[in-house]
């Protein structure tokens, strides 16, 4: 239960967090189709008899990035680059599993924290370190290419560097919670804290700590809840999650804004 | 005479292949001069414009900013660039006039934000400096876009439609303040714009754009032409008020 507590919490973190830079770019989605590439992975794992959790960490990673690439070089819209990807994915993984690959699908669509390994926990310490380090001393350019990667380029802003990362630390991110929430909980804790605090508040510092607080909060509400009720800890954190964002709708529409 | 600031050396942008958006346009920019591009919609004003920061890349010719071809310059803190429908990058998004403004200053000497505010009219800098931006009114918005642009005390400045969501009053200060940044920066500008009514005794000069150059002179030359009513379709006469 403690490394359940120890994964919840870095899946907490680092979802919301990235969350927090992928919903202003409108590709809300982008954690759906990645944790998809996660399914594929493991299901081309098991067929060909390798590590789909390393499989995927590669996969993914260079999934997001095209996927980035194909919005800003192909001027589609994020909505089609990522249904196109997740049918990708999903049409990769039905091939493999129907090709005779053994997959526990319950785990990989709803999470296993007791499965979580030691390694998990520790790349997604890893991640989390490296993408807080990086915003906190890049803010600004951070900040703008978010807003619009036109303003950023002509403030000097490395824009395809920064756009390797964020496909790295969001890829990243997405293959270790997967383990812990499961494929079709990944999109829930990137968007729906982040709108619960981004309706609040009137800064993205405030935005972010928000954010990252009601993952938080929602991950070890939803773990308690699991525990106690006996359900899964994805389906508890959604249903937590989804109560934070009600309140939060309720508090925006009294006119708090913080 | 001085080094030009900008340089547009029979320049061609095409989107798609064998369409151009702008064909073989060349002109020069003077230190401290203020040029107006005028013309209709997607007669190639903001590819002119994307053209210099170079956001999109020429088919043919060559662009220079500070005698660099665009494609090596570096030095983007010398230019301020108000990109159209600038207003829109805030939508759903929580951040503050003061977060922006902040990561749009690059160079030490830049403004401070309760400054930028200041400089662009804004009254009560210290109250909307905390404010998201997206809960700004049009004007506001506008205002802080344009104090974006101006934090790093540009020698280039370039507007993309600048004077949507301001009033008369608004488009007269910030005609003024054009005039003030001139003489005190030596600031140079790019004016893209359909207003006609906002260009005034400050446009030394006038640009027509529909693809490709259709005039290039003096404000009363172009009302005296026939290239204004060729552009938009009917005739404009210029009104000289007594103030």
């Amino acid at each position: 239960m403690q490394r359940a507590f120890l994964a919840g919490l870095v899946a907490g973190f680092i979802l919301p967090f990235v969350g927090c830079f992928i919903v202003p770019k409108r590709l809300s989605l982008l954690g759906d189709s990645s944790s998809h590439f996660v399914l594929a992975s493991v299901a081309l794992g098991a067929l060909f008899g390798i590590s789909g959790v390393y499989l995927a960490y590669v996969v993914v990673v260079v999934g997001v990035f095209v996927a980035l690439r194909l919005v800003r070089g192909f001027g589609l819209s994020g909505d089609q680059v990522l249904a196109i990807l997740l049918s990708l994915s999903a049409a990769i993984a039905a091939v493999a599993i129907s090709r005779g690959a053994r997959v526990s699908l319950g785990s990989v669509l709803f999470g296993s924290v007791l499965a979580v390994s030691i390694e998990d926990i520790v790349a997604g310490l890893l991640i989390s370190a490296f993408a807080l380090i990086f915003v906190l001393r890049n803010f600004g350019g951070v900040l703008l290419y978010a807003v619009s990667e036109e303003l950023a380029r002509i403030r000097g802003v490395n824009v395809g560097l920064y756009e390797a990362l964020f496909a790295l630390v969001t890829g990243l991110a997405v293959a270790v919670s997967v383990r812990v929430v499961g494929v079709l909980l990944v999109t829930a804790l990137i968007v729906v804290p982040v709108m619960a605090g981004g309706v609040l508040v009137s800064s993205m510092r405030k935005a972010i700590l928000f954010s990252v607080a009601f993952g938080e909060a929602s991950l070890f509400f939803g773990l308690l809840l699991s525990y106690f009720l006996d359900i899964s800890p994805g389906a508890a954190t959604v249903f937590v999650l989804l109560g934070v964002l009600a309140i939060s709708l309720f508090l925006t529409k009294l006119g708090l804004r913080l | 005479m001085a080094d030009p600031v900008v340089v547009f050396d029979n320049v061609a942008v095409s989107y798609v292949r064998g369409v151009e958006a702008i064909s073989n346009v060349s002109f020069r920019l003077g230190p401290r001069e203020v040029v107006f591009l005028l013309g209709p919609n997607g007669g190639g004003k903001s590819t002119i414009l994307k053209a210099i920061v170079g956001l999109v890349r020429p088919v043919r010719g060559v662009v220079r900013v500070f005698g660099v071809d665009v494609k090596s310059f570096r030095e983007w803190w010398r230019v301020g660039y108000l990109p159209q429908n600038a207003t829109t990058f805030f939508e759903r998004m929580p951040i503050s006039v003061s977060e922006f403004l902040r990561a749009s200053r690059v160079v030490r000497e830049g403004l401070d934000p309760i400054e930028a505010l200041q400089l662009v009219g804004i009254e009560d800098p210290e109250g909307v400096l905390g404010q998201r931006i997206h809960d700004l009114s049009g004007g506001n918005l506008q205002r802080v876009m344009l104090a974006a642009s101006l934090v790093n005390r540009p020698e280039l400045l370039l507007l993309d439609e600048p004077t949507v969501f301001l009033d008369q009053n608004g488009v007269a200060a910030f005609m003024q303040l054009l005039d003030r940044l001139r003489t005190e920066w030596g600031l140079s500008a790019i004016i893209a714009t359909h207003d006609v009514a906002a260009l005034s005794t400050l446009a030394s000069r006038v640009i027509c754009i529909n693809r490709g150059a259709l005039f290039d002179g003096s404000i009363t030359e172009l009302v005296n032409s026939e290239q204004l009513c060729n552009i938009y379709g009917f005739h404009v006469y210029l009104v000289k008020h007594g103030h």
